[in-house]
């Protein structure tokens, strides 16, 4: 119980670092989602109860705190959630550097091309800052999870 | 199993707060998030919002030197001018006295707000520590070192939502000081334009735009930037206009929001 609520604290403090710590590290005004790219990395580590925790959660407080319509992370967040188990079970049973890359740079892009429709407009050139961002966040989150935990037990994407 | 109860229960919050939003529970529970994350943004943007744009600015040493003779020599031009200003204000009031006007009351204050943070990247939008607590009002203008920079869309109990002059969303009536050319100032990705000039107004390069005070609650005067040239094509039926900024949009720090006592 103590761990869950340790969990949900974490989640909560990586959403006050979104909004609050990532405009200042932006990139041409752009920052990726730190909650998405924890989510595709737990994802993809098969830390699935996590990944679920990490969606359904941090897309709540997101929704709490972002300028779209309320649900649009939480549905987007779940969404992503399956569309990555659904690839990790059809294209690819080993995680690799590359994979991780590919993975975080497509959910980042794909996240903007969505935030951009819910605010109404076009997807620009930004959305390609926030994937290369999100696949640099990703790497780094991902040799910080490698380093905890042992290489054998992250190997293969289970079932759900 | 649990995990479905799980993915159904968090489906039917967000459910629940789509279709409660226009009821204002967005808002309210914006405020207090805003509120719990306050501390840190403050915190944060004291302490490592200075430090990563001074290491940024490390790597432009050099135009920092030439931007800072450039800035001097500007300021003294400044000085000159702010004299015949001053003198010319007295003759204004001594003229206005002898024709018995009223001395224009001033009904408006600034208050100071810090920047707490910012939801999206997409939208050019802040946070600031200031809501409908410090009596603030949507469509109040906040300004940056005496230039306009926003307008006050989402004003919460306890926090504010500025939406940049540089969003695409943003329209502010504005005037060309010189030429006198009214239009409407809008952000985007090509940068800060004025849109709806009338063709009969012939505009100059470097002549300053301010705030019309025309409509919505900024008041008349505030300056904007300057005209950098004409961006409209041949054949349309209105004048385009880029402007350029002062301000650093991307570093903003302190701002101050133009209260209007109505």
């Amino acid at each position: 119980m103590i761990k869950l609520i340790l969990k949900i604290f974490l989640i909560i403090l990586a959403v006050i670092i979104q909004v609050v710590l990532m405009p200042i590290l932006s990139i041409k005004g752009i920052w990726p989602n730190l909650i998405l790219v924890s989510l595709v990395v737990l994802l993809m580590l098969d830390f699935q109860r996590d990944a679920l925790l990490v969606a359904g959660i941090g897309g709540i407080i997101s929704d709490l705190a972002g300028p779209f319509f309320f649900g649009f992370y939480t549905f987007t967040f779940i969404g992503f959630f399956f569309l990555i188990i659904f690839l990790s079970k059809r294209f690819f049973s080993e995680v690799n550097l590359f994979l991780i890359t590919l993975i975080t740079f497509l959910s980042s892009t794909l996240l903007g091309v969505l935030s951009c429709f819910a605010l109404g407009r076009l997807p620009n050139f930004g959305v390609l800052i926030e994937g290369i961002y999100g696949a640099f966040l990703g790497l780094i989150f991902f040799v910080i999870l490698i380093s905890f935990n042992k290489p054998s037990q992250i190997i293969k994407i289970g079932n759900m | 199993m649990r995990k479905w109860r799980f993915i159904i229960i968090i489906l039917s919050v967000a459910i629940l707060g789509f279709f409660l939003s226009p009821l204002g529970f967005s808002r309210t529970s914006r405020n207090y998030f805003w509120e719990i994350a306050q501390p840190v943004g403050l915190a944060t943007r004291a302490s490592l919002g200075k430090v990563f744009p001074f290491l940024g600015d490390l790597f432009h040493f050099r135009r920092i030197i030439q931007q800072n003779s450039n800035l001097v020599k500007e300021n003294l031009d400044l000085q000159s001018k702010l004299g015949k200003l001053t003198e010319v204000d007295y003759e204004n009031e001594v003229l206005k006295k002898e024709l018995g006007f009223m001395k224009s009351q001033n009904s408006q204050e600034t208050l100071p707000a810090a920047i707490i943070g910012q939801s999206s990247g997409y939208l050019k939008s802040l946070i600031i520590d200031k809501g409908k607590d410090f009596g603030l009002k949507e469509g109040d203008a906040v300004i940056s070192q005496g230039f306009l920079v926003g307008t006050l869309t989402d004003v919460r109990e306890n926090n504010s939502e500025v939406t940049l002059i540089i969003d695409f969303n943003s329209l502010v009536p504005v005037v060309l000081q010189n030429s006198r050319g009214t239009g409407l100032l809008r952000g985007g990705l090509s940068g800060l334009a004025v849109e709806d000039i009338p063709l009969n107004i012939s505009t100059q390069k470097d002549e300053n735009v301010i705030t019309s005070g025309l409509g919505g609650r900024i008041p008349q005067g505030i300056l904007i930037g300057k005209v950098t040239g004409v961006i409209s094509k041949e054949g349309e039926i209105f004048q385009k206009v880029a402007i350029a900024s002062p301000v650093d949009f991307s570093k903003l720090e302190v701002l101050f929001v133009i209260k209007r006592n109505d």
